[in-house]
């Protein structure tokens, strides 16, 4: 008698499914594809040869250093052609007797040279032409030879003549000097860790879109609530009288200054002492990284608010609205899990920052940075093998740092207790 | 023409890339195939990518293929499914773990008769509701015929605890037929 796993071997091995509809022409698709993949690839090796030559040669072009005045190799022009330079001094001949033509600077150099009276008649007559100064390279305008002259000789010409640029009228031209210094190549360096950086600064955004802002504004600074009506001397307080104004908004009350008469009828708006907390909400994103079979972490961005009352004398009940972005980080058993639901505990940190905060409208300063301890439990219902909702019994602790400033619910009752629900995201590697 | 050709020809002609060879190889051996990702992922959709992944794997490295006998060309393409299947268990690490019902009810080894009389379909059902583990090594062990030291070094287990998961995974298959037996009577 045969076992039942044979059996189940035998009746598996031979079994073939029902192809899906549509298989073979899918296949023709992908096969096409990943073949057009394949021949991009394969670059012809002619290419990447003529590619490497180039990047050869360009790297060696601009990492080679400019001629220097040792190497005596200054850059020159090309003598004109005798046509060429009977048309130019045609040209200056001709602003000369028409002030109003200016001459190339060379041209001069080149009329001097052929025939230095008209040269410097010219440049007697226009004497703004003979000061120009004249480019760098232009100053080794060779008439007669090609030979290549020194960079220190300013204006080379075959004619002794020729006005030097140290002659009175004509600013001296500085002669072809290299700097001596190498053009160096630039590397720009991605590194490896650029999309993490990224990623991080991301997060950096989200989580402080206003610290900037607000931190650069001048704001009264908001301590808790005054319990107690502050003493004043004289006036009446609340009694409405004519002229009275109300405390700015985030200003703890002042006494009002009796040697100042203007003063004692000007009533304090100062906190009464009631107050009251409503119980914050709370929304967020969340993502589950796998680790193990059955340990994940779990983090997101969540979004509290927090809404407080707080009543004054005068201007009765102020709102105060706070807004907090914190990131959890925490690590999760899975004590059971099925096709749809897992069932898990976990514990870990949450860092809070107060994004903003405003009382009856008007921004005052907010809490800075807080860590809050968390324990859940908690089920989780999957949509999809990687979208999933869940809902989430929690236990939190704030922990008191100086930085907090507010009065808000969590400052009253650090420990709180509450239901999460949200989306969750469950990563996985690509395939 | 190619329906004709024995599997070391069409091999041979899938080396020339001749499309309708490679048609052939496909229509030829693409359900099993499918069956076979069905059984280690348990999900259909995974399943069918699986395939067409393998399929397009087989033919590029077709070349490195070498006839041993009559089936080797499908045996080929098997491994290559197992392992491209293996590997994207491993990568996503997402395993469902069962809670298991303290049942100590000793359940009955099904008969021959009754295993004959039970549809390869539900079979297959029963195998892809094993959680992640329990489904590789069973189908490992019971239908590839692989040992627990050979599916230990695949999977990064012990021997003995290869041993343990195909003993829970028995037992589920187990009470599986046993609830579908007590549901046909």
């Amino acid at each position: 008698m045969r076992k039942w796993e044979d059996i189940f071997k035998d009746k598996m091995d031979g079994y073939e499914s029902t192809l899906p509809e549509g298989s073979l022409s899918e296949f023709h698709a992908l096969k096409e594809r990943a073949d057009n993949a394949s021949a991009r690839k394969h670059f012809p090796l002619a290419w990447v040869t003529a590619a490497a030559v180039a990047a050869g040669l360009a790297a060696v072009l601009l990492l080679r250093h400019p001629a220097s005045q040792e190497d005596g190799v200054p850059a020159a022009r090309q003598p004109e052609t005798p046509v060429a330079v009977a048309s130019e001094t045609a040209a200056v001949s001709e602003s000369a007797k028409n002030p109003e033509i200016t001459a190339a600077p060379e041209a001069i150099s080149i009329l001097e040279s052929i025939s230095p009276d008209k040269g410097s008649e010219y440049r007697q007559t226009n004497p703004v032409d003979a000061q120009r100064v004249l480019p760098m390279e232009e100053t080794h305008v060779t008439v007669d030879s090609e030979e290549d002259s020194f960079p220190n000789e300013t204006v080379s010409s075959g004619s002794p003549e020729v006005a030097a640029p140290n002659k009175p009228g004509i600013p001296s031209v500085p002669p072809f000097a290299p700097s001596g210094k190498s053009i160096k190549t630039v590397k720009l360096k991605v590194g490896p860790v650029a999309g993490a950086i990224a990623g991080g600064g991301l997060l950096a955004a989200i989580l402080t879109p206003a610290i900037v802002e607000i931190d650069n504004m001048n704001l009264p600074v908001i301590t808790k609530p005054i319990s107690s009506i502050s003493s004043s001397t004289g006036g009446n307080i609340g009694s409405g009288i004519e002229g009275s104004q109300t405390t700015p908004p985030g200003q703890p009350s002042e006494p009002i200054d009796t040697t100042n008469p203007q003063d004692q009828d000007k009533p304090a708006d100062v906190h009464t002492g009631a107050r009251s907390h409503k119980i914050p909400f709370r929304t967020g994103l969340s993502t589950r990284v796998p680790m193990s079979e059955r340990l994940n972490l779990t983090t997101g961005l969540e979004y509290s608010r927090y809404e407080s009352s707080f009543k004054y004398s005068i201007s009765g009940d102020k709102t105060q609205v706070a807004h907090y972005l914190g990131v959890p980080v925490r690590l999760d058993w899975t004590l059971a899990s099925s096709r749809w639901l897992d069932v898990y505990v976990g514990g870990g940190l949450e860092g809070d920052y107060c994004v903003g905060a405003t009382i009856a409208g008007e921004r005052i300063n907010k809490d800075g940075f807080s860590l809050s301890l968390l324990g859940v439990g908690g089920l989780q219902l999957k949509l999809t093998d990687w979208l999933g909702v869940y809902v989430e019994p929690q236990l939190s602790y704030t922990l008191p740092h100086e930085s907090n400033v507010l009065e808000t619910y969590r400052t009253v009752h650090p420990t709180v207790f509450t239901l999460s629900t949200g989306v969750r995201l469950s990563l996985r590697k690509k395939q | 023409m190619y329906k004709e050709l024995d599997e070391q020809e069409l091999a041979r002609y899938c080396c020339g890339r001749d499309r309708l060879a490679e048609d052939e190889l496909y229509t030829r051996y693409a359900a099993r195939i499918y069956t076979l990702c069905r059984r280690y992922l348990g999900d259909d959709d995974k399943a069918k990518d699986l395939m067409q992944e393998t399929f397009i794997q087989a033919l590029d490295k077709i070349q490195t293929f070498h006839y041993t006998g009559k089936g080797s060309l499908y045996g080929w393409i098997r491994r290559i499914a197992i392992n491209r299947a293996l590997n994207l268990i491993k990568r996503q690490r997402w395993r469902t773990v069962s809670l298991d019902l303290m049942s100590h009810d000793k359940v009955q080894e099904p008969t021959e008769e009754v295993m004959e009389s039970i549809p390869q379909e539900k079979l297959l059902e029963w195998i892809s509701r094993l959680p992640d583990l329990r489904r590789t090594v069973f189908n490992l062990y019971c239908i590839d015929g692989y040992s627990h030291r050979e599916i230990g070094e695949m999977l990064g287990i012990s021997e003995k605890g290869s041993a343990s998961i195909l003993a829970k995974a028995r037992k589920q298959l187990k009470e599986e037929i046993q609830r579908y037996l007590n549901r046909q009577r």
